[in-house]
């Protein structure tokens, strides 16, 4: 297989993922898109380290998250270069509007938070357990959890007061 | 809704994820592409420009070094050109340190730390760049006028009293509206890499 094909496999496996640090990450579909785009180039431009990598289940994950920060922190709102047909932000398979509404809610205290808090919450909600957390993002098990208790406090302070 | 609450309905937004069409091999290879050249010309084209344009007043002093007879002339011409050359390269430096990010070795917490080390160099350094340009606002000005013929022009009453107030107080406002820019994008800055210590 040649590495453009196993590039692809790489992200039409992994695509959901992607779509979802994008949405995690910023708002608008629009800016959704730029980084969905922005994480396909990076991947594309570290794929040579892909398979030297120790743990190739984490390599995604970190790209993503880097790659994020990255573009967030250059904080320069850009105009999509390419836009992606079918492209819609994360929604409930079953349509149900004031569960949608709250979720909208949390979401959005969720993009208040800093880049590697944004980028906890989200491995959290992947289900990853603190160790395999801490792996990703560089902090130890036992600072992840007190970050995400902080965490956790301040997004129920945040949808209070909305 | 709590987080732990979300947890359970990220399931269903997951599955909705994984049922989208599959991107084409085609428009991924494209996607790759395109976002390459929209990266080079946005960010480095400016600077390059910026650093041609310092450059060239720079060559310009150096070829004209020899014809200044004037001590303190000479003394300014050498820290005006080596600001001329020096800033930018640093500038040019700090871009490409940005740029060159490992993005798949260093972990999210070691990028976090060291853009929150580069956000305050940057600082540091546009807060210097101010400085000096004030300084170098008014340095150019004797050099310049030995160069054209009017080697004098630091004798005049009318220098002191009207170009060099009026220079100063042009850097001071523009120093002013420029450094609440950057002010106000630290701040931003500063929120998205809180808690970093």
């Amino acid at each position: 297989m040649s590495q453009e094909e196993e590039f692809v496999n790489l992200i039409q496996q992994n695509q959901g993922l992607l779509y979802k640090i994008a949405s995690i990450y910023t708002r608008i579909p629009e800016e959704q898109q730029d980084l969905f785009q922005e994480i396909v180039y990076q991947t594309w431009k570290s794929f040579g380290s892909y398979k030297k990598a120790a743990k190739p289940s984490t390599w995604l994950y970190r790209v993503g998250m880097n790659t994020a920060i990255s573009h967030l922190n250059r904080s320069k709102k850009r105009i999509t270069a390419v836009s992606l047909e079918g492209w819609e932000s994360l929604r409930l398979e079953e349509y149900d509007a004031g569960l949608e509404e709250r979720v909208q809610l949390l979401y959005a205290e969720i993009r208040k938070l800093g880049l590697l808090d944004r980028g906890i919450v989200f491995l959290f909600l992947e289900d990853k357990n603190y160790e395999e957390i801490a792996e990703i993002v560089g902090i130890t098990a036992s600072n992840v959890g007190t970050r995400l208790s902080r965490i956790k406090e301040k997004l129920r302070k945040g949808v209070k007061n909305n | 809704m709590e987080l732990d609450e979300m947890k359970s309905l990220w399931g269903s937004l997951s599955d909705a994820t994984e049922r989208k069409e599959k991107i084409k091999k085609e428009e991924l290879m494209k996607l790759t592409k395109r976002n390459y050249q929209r990266k080079l010309g946005k960010i480095y084209l400016p600077e390059i420009l910026g650093t041609v344009i310092t450059f060239l007043y720079a060559g310009f002093f150096i070829s004209q070094f020899d014809k200044l007879e004037f001590k303190v002339n000479q003394i300014l011409t050498i820290f005006n050109t080596s600001a001329m050359i020096l800033l930018p390269i640093i500038s040019l430096i700090s871009l490409n340190r940005l740029n060159r990010l490992d993005i798949s070795e260093n972990s999210p917490m070691e990028l976090v730390a060291k853009f929150k080390k580069d956000k305050v160099f940057f600082w540091k350094f546009q807060r210097m760049n101010m400085l000096l340009s004030g300084f170098f606002a008014i340095s150019i000005l004797p050099p310049l006028a030995e160069l054209v013929g009017k080697r004098d022009l630091i004798l005049e009453p009318q220098f002191w009293m009207v170009y060099v107030p009026v220079g100063l107080i042009c850097v001071y406002f523009f120093s002013k509206i420029t450094f609440r820019k950057y002010e106000k994008s630290l701040e931003e800055a500063e929120q998205l890499i809180e808690g970093i210590d």
